[in-house]
């Protein structure tokens, strides 16, 4: 009895546009119903690389072959290559004019196609285009990737196509260079209205190409460009109503102006990150016009400076989350703001200090920072969380800093994480008669060996009410098992403080290697059957007992 | 509305009575827009699910509402939920179509979509129970004209 065949036609379209391309037209052969299926199937995806076969695959592994130098000229490569992009341009054409002949409709539209020179098909992707444009396509997706990496070798698609596609709701183009051959157009030559959402990616395109195609499109939603050559500014003096978010990846852009974008939520900049010279492209000027409901704004290496980021955020009325990575001209900053809650910081390694005047603050969160800033809060939430994050400890320098900088966070909750401790760090002895400023969690990985000298330095730099440790290997299981099954030792009643105490006195909770869910550890099971030390990927030791400071700076004088 | 929990009775085609809290109903769409526009008077016909489906849509639903379910519980969940014989399969399909949950379809359209993958025509044909309806010269036809997906 056969029903899958008989599902309603738009969910065998549905399973089909899951299927490879070619795995899809296979099915064509299995029953009149599948074949039906497969010939009107509105979700057309055309992936070139789909294609090979593995022979093929085989062929072009073996370009790989050191004897072989200069593969990329090497014939037999370029014909092979050549043959199957001919063939795969001839099946997508045949089955775009069938389409158009046949009337049927397609609803969106998938190509990867790789080029070995621009001039091969001059004007094919052009002509499918147009096809779409008459089937009333919403959903188009364009890879067009030329085999030079060059960027004036890149495919050029003529931006007329694009424009003219009225019933376009989402494009995507990768690898191509947008042309416009007029340089005015007239308003009805501009048909796509409807597009919600543009995502360009290694596209050259001109600024006055791209700011006729953001300011027409009235109803856009979303604008994400990546890699993207050709202009340097984006101006938009037209209304974009509906706008929620604009990403700025690693384009040359040195301002951005946009009018009226009443809804908008989301700003992201991040410049080109390979350009450490000094003329680097960076923003320079961002004009928010009557953006007022920007809730996110996120710069990575933006070349802002502490004037520039002062001026933006009152402009800001409703900026709930800031974040700052490597933006390395940030000395003194000030962030007053009656809305922001969330606030990271990513290695801006220059910033000295920090002031924050915003009273409904939830998190903030250092990360890769050398050295953490001096804070100081003019208001704060009660309830805001400080998380500070090490990938990497350097020297004895950079933990002496961060325990001055925990002594100073005392009144604040922080979460620490911490890379793997190093054995060969110590800090000097000149802060041992302080006591170590506590902080709510710790995480850490598993250290390699001399586990005790590693708990020795951990303990001094803070107190963790609970204490995270993962990846733990059998050593480190072997170690823990030994401290655990310990009888209480006599001595050690009095002096409450050590981590060997912490530990037999915290409540545990580890996560197997194989699962994901926390579950709590009984010495007593533990003491029956020790082997489940062996499994156990990630601790989690939770402190009983409030510790009392004053007991501990005693006994330590 | 008040805030106390809410029950619906759903019912299938062959009669059957499903009591379900609202709260886990309304992961249908097409409950939820009933219960919105308020046209439910105490019972729900369900007029494309019969029972036995449905005894399994809402072990799923049941199982994906849960509290506090670990991601990894529910992965295994929906493993074992999806392998089942391709007639209840093509009835989930139906029901979760009907009942417009498109968390549920997609899943049960990723199964079908993994047990084509990798499979040759005759294969998929066995694993469907699918009646090749055309002649020899047919299929032949077919396959010549889309020689390059058989290559």
């Amino acid at each position: 009895m056969d029903r899958i065949s008989e599902l309603p036609p738009e969910i065998l379209h549905q399973i089909l546009s899951l299927l490879p391309t070619k795995t899809a037209a296979q099915t064509s052969v299995l029953s009149k119903l599948w074949l039906k299926a497969c010939y009107t199937n509105p979700h057309l995806n055309f992936d070139q690389f789909d294609f090979y076969t593995s022979s093929d695959e085989s062929d072009f592994d073996t370009s790989d072959d050191e004897s072989e130098i200069e593969v990329d000229f090497e014939p037999r490569h370029n014909d092979r290559f050549y043959k199957s992009h001919v063939e795969f341009s001839r099946i997508v054409d045949n089955i775009l004019v069938r389409y158009r002949r046949e009337n049927l409709p397609i609803s969106d539209f998938n190509l990867c196609i790789s080029f070995s020179h621009q001039t091969d098909c001059e004007g094919l992707v052009d002509k499918w285009l147009d096809i779409i444009t008459e089937t009333r396509a919403s959903q188009v997706t364009l890879l067009v990737e030329s085999k030079t990496e060059d960027y004036s070798e890149r495919y050029t698609l003529l931006a007329d196509s694009i424009f003219a596609m009225e019933s376009l709701q989402r494009l995507e183009l990768n690898h191509c260079k947008i042309l416009k051959r007029k340089t005015l157009l007239s308003d009805d030559e501009i048909r796509c209205i409807h597009l919600k959402n543009l995502t360009l990616q290694f596209v050259t395109v001109s600024e006055s190409t791209l700011n006729t195609l953001i300011s027409c499109c009235s109803r856009i939603e979303t604008i994400s460009l990546q890699y993207c050559i050709g202009f340097n500014y984006i101006r938009v003096t037209k209304s974009l109503h509906n706008l929620l978010s604009l990403s700025i990846l690693s384009c040359q852009i040195e301002e951005v102006h946009i009018f009226d974008a009443p809804k908008l939520l989301s700003f992201e900049y991040e410049s080109e990150w390979e350009a450490y010279s000094p003329d680097k492209i960076c923003l320079r000027v961002l004009n928010i016009g009557t953006c007022r409901n920007l809730r996110r704004v996120e710069f990575v290496e933006a070349g802002i400076d502490d004037t520039f980021l002062f001026e933006l955020i009152p402009k800001l009325h409703f900026i709930m989350e800031l974040i700052l990575q490597f933006c390395e001209y940030l000395k003194e900053i000030n962030i007053s703001s009656s809305t922001l809650e969330v606030c990271s910081i990513v290695k801006c390694d220059l910033l000295v200090q920090a002031i924050f005047d915003t009273p409904k603050l939830l998190s903030l969160a250092f990360s890769k920072q050398c050295k953490l800033p001096c804070l100081s809060f003019v208001s704060a939430s009660s309830q805001c969380r400080i998380s500070i994050k090490y990938d990497t400890i350097m020297d004895t320098e950079q933990l002496m800093n961060l325990r001055r900088s925990l002594v100073e966070l005392s009144d604040q909750v922080v979460d620490l994480t911490l890379p793997s401790i190093d054995k060969d760090l110590r800090l000097t002895s000149e802060i041992d008669h302080l006591p170590p400023p506590e902080v709510d969690n710790l995480s850490s990985y598993c250290p390699n060996s001399a586990y005790s000298s590693c708990f020795d330095l951990i303990f001094s730099i803070c107190w963790p009410k609970s204490l995270v440790i993962q990846y733990c290997d059998q050593d480190f299981g072997e170690f823990l098992l030994q401290q655990l099954l310990k009888e209480k030792e006599r001595r050690w009643r009095f002096i409450e403080c050590t981590w060997k105490e912490y530990l037999m006195n915290a409540e545990i909770e580890y996560k197997k290697r194989t699962r994901n869910d926390w579950m709590t550890l009984d010495r007593k099971m533990l003491a029956a059957d020790p082997r489940i030390i062996e499994e156990i990927n990630t601790m989690c030791f939770k402190q009983t007992q409030r510790k009392e400071k004053n007991k501990y700076s005693c006994i330590s004088r | 509305m008040s805030s106390s929990t809410k029950f619906l009775t759903l019912k299938t085609c062959d009669d059957k009575k499903f009591v379900l809290d609202e709260a886990i109903a309304v992961r249908s769409q097409t409950i939820k827009n009933m219960v919105e526009d308020d046209c439910v008077s105490n019972v729900i016909p369900l007029p494309n699910v019969d029972s036995k489906t449905m005894t399994k849509v809402i072990e799923y639903w049941k199982k994906h509402s849960e509290e506090g379910i670990s991601k990894d519980m529910l992965m295994d969940f929906d493993k074992a939920f999806v392998k089942v014989h391709h007639s209840i399969l093509h009835a989930l399909i139906l029901a979760a179509n009907f009942l417009n949950d498109k968390e549920m379809l997609d899943m049960m359209c990723q199964e079908v979509v993994d047990r084509i993958k990798g499979k040759t025509p005759e294969e998929i044909r066995k694993e469907f129970d699918i009646k090749n309806d055309f002649t020899p010269e047919e299929e032949e036809e077919i396959r010549k004209e889309n020689a390059w997906a058989f290559e």
